[in-house]
């Protein structure tokens, strides 16, 4: 199992420990990533807004990378995951968007020719390398821990561009989550939104947003929350106490990246998965961890 | 089958206050829930009181929440439901003050609409519309301002100020439309105030929830395409995207510290109380200081340079 590994900009910025677990715990279960050192940002969706051709061009540059590497893509941002299947689709079922792409990468010598796609580790995690084999890696079921998933928007809607699951009601985390030995509890945020987007040009709003999920999972009783995309992450960690003026009350609730959640049921030791590196500390799980 | 159906039950003149009724009915492959509410109120208890119209899932007067989704009641099948939770629960569609039972006023959506002045102006009488624009006028005009969207809107939720999918739907169906002497100006209007396009989270919760498939949040990032390339007013969502595109175009990657800045437009009162924030991202090595150009750095100046020349024709 192998796939050109496309870490995203704030994965290797602000979440570097986001990195750092994602390839300690690939390696652990013998998923080969190779990282693509020369792709560029994917644009977030911001910059096929100021300028559709330059996104589409240097998208198809990035996948042709990894066409010519042999290998799919694999991302560990659900933005990331948006916006490199939105111009994989619009390039491979539109030949005159392929043909202007192509004139642009044809500057570096490159094309691209469709013949890649682009997944989520989370989704590799589920179907290609399988809950049941994942059990198997599990050496510290995470028992005492009830955990809330968090999927965040842009790995479920729009489900033309995704269509993994249901995104009314997914289940690939609660179900990773209850095959590490943890307790995954329902809330009705789960599927809702974290106020990133915003978050820089309309706080109060944004804050508002990221407070509902926040409360809800509190009530339920979560030790903690977890989530596939660093750009949630960082809504959820790095401003927690800024939404705490719509959650009625100090929350403290750690948030983990979803491979450092595995990598801590699959003997990893904190140090490993960058644990240090969060705004809020994740000490209150670990405690029901070790 | 015999199916529970929990249906949420208000009406101002009686004491008994928000609650919720339970009832059986019999459903089959067929059964809409609509037809579970049709049976209770001819068969049950006449005082239910509920919104229909077409049953086709064109008028849109039936949007209620369904067991927790904003839905159509004609387009939602009954044993599905049951199927997914065992029950069916049906309730007023939410963020609109309820009437009665299930009946919502949709008053501050019309509002929104109103205000944008939902009418092709023009002194051209019988200019046709030009046949490439059909598709995405015709798409944007299958809104049938059911209030599915708007209910399900994050940002409506924080400020009922903001238009919401809806009203930004309808803006894009007219702005497009090269007959309306207003067009693009509609959009220009928008920007900096409540209901810009650049409030929208990009959460698709009402790209994925609207019964039409009419693409709220498709209009809505169209608009802020036209209102980058046509307006001079800049607001924080416009600076936040150019600035990206900037970093991009130099170093391949986001500045992510100084893109905070930049959408800020330097503003020191923005600045000064970030700092708290800043200090704690810091203090566990967050905060990106020095961006340095990506490998492929050359190659992605020489695509840049490939694609503004194709662009330039």
């Amino acid at each position: 199992m192998r796939y050109a590994y496309y870490a995203g900009c704030v994965t290797q910025g602000s979440a570097r420990e986001l990195d750092q677990s994602t390839l300690t715990v690939a390696r652990r279960l013998g998923i080969e990533l190779e990282k693509m050192e020369s792709a560029s940002c994917c644009g977030a969706g911001d910059i096929d807004e100021v300028n559709l051709d330059l996104s589409r061009a240097l998208n198809a540059r990035t996948l042709a990378i990894a066409e010519q590497l042999g290998l799919n893509i694999l991302t560990v941002c659900n933005t990331c995951t948006l916006t490199l299947r939105t111009v994989n689709q619009d390039l491979k079922s539109n030949p005159d968007l392929m043909a202007k792409a192509n004139r642009s990468l044809s500057e570096i010598g490159l094309q691209y020719r469709g013949g890649v796609e682009v997944t989520h580790f989370l989704w590799v995690l589920v179907r290609e390398f399988g809950i049941d084999q994942l059990k198997g890696y599990v050496s510290n079921p995470l028992t005492e821990l009830k955990v809330a998933p968090f999927y965040g928007c842009q790995i479920l809607r729009p489900s033309k561009r995704l269509g993994f699951e249901n995104p009314r009601r997914p289940e690939s985390l609660d179900k990773i989550i209850a095959a590490l030995g943890a307790k995954p509890v329902d809330y009705e945020g789960k599927t809702k939104c974290c106020g990133f987007f915003i978050a820089l040009a309309e706080e109060k709003t944004a804050m508002s947003v990221l407070g509902q999920p926040l409360s809800d999972a509190t009530r339920t009783g979560a030790d903690c929350m977890v989530t596939p995309c660093p750009l949630c992450h960082l809504a959820l960690d790095a401003w927690q106490s800024r939404a705490e003026q719509w959650t009625g009350g100090k929350i403290r609730l750690p948030i983990f990246h979803l491979p450092q959640l595995i990598g801590l049921a699959i003997g990893l030791q904190p140090y490993e998965l960058g644990l240090d590196r969060h705004v809020l500390p994740v000490d209150s799980a670990l405690s029901r961890i070790f | 089958m015999r199916a529970k159906v929990s249906v949420f039950r208000f009406n101002r003149d009686e004491a008994a206050g928000p609650h919720y009724d339970e009832f059986f009915v019999d459903v089959t492959r067929g059964t809409t829930v609509l037809d579970c509410l049709t049976q209770i109120k001819d068969e049950q208890d006449g005082s239910l009181t509920f919104r229909s119209s077409c049953r086709v899932g064109a008028c849109g007067d039936c949007a209620t929440k369904i067991n927790g989704q904003a839905s159509l009641t004609c387009k939602t099948r009954a044993l599905k439901e049951l199927e997914e939770h065992g029950y069916i629960r049906v309730e007023p569609l939410p963020g609109f003050e309820v009437t009665r039972d299930l009946v919502v006023d949709l008053e501050p959506l019309w509002e929104h609409i109103e205000e944008i002045g939902p009418w092709i102006e023009t002194r051209e009488h019988g200019k046709r519309i030009p046949f490439e624009l059909i598709e995405k006028v015709q798409r944007a005009s299958f809104c049938n301002l059911c209030g599915i969207c708007h209910s399900e809107c994050p940002v409506v939720k924080a400020d009922p100020g903001f238009g919401g999918p809806a009203t930004l739907t309808k803006v894009y169906r007219f702005a497009i439309d090269d007959r309306d002497s207003r067009g693009v100006k509609r959009v220009v209007k928008l920007v900096g105030g409540s209901t810009s396009p650049f409030r929208c989270l990009r959460c698709y919760l009402c790209e994925e929830a609207c019964p039409r498939s009419v693409g709220p949040a498709e209009s809505t990032a169209a608009l802020r395409r036209l209102a980058m390339r046509n307006g001079t007013i800049v607001e924080a969502g416009i600076r936040h995207a150019r600035a990206m595109t900037k970093d991009v175009c130099r170093y391949g990657k986001l500045s992510e510290t100084a893109l905070a800045v930049r959408t800020w437009g330097y503003n020191p009162l923005a600045i000064l109380r970030a700092i708290p924030l800043a200090l704690r991202l810091w203090l566990r090595g967050k905060l990106v200081w020095r961006t340095e150009p990506i490998g492929g750095i050359q190659d992605i100046k020489k695509i840049i340079e490939a694609t503004e020349k194709i662009q330039d024709g």
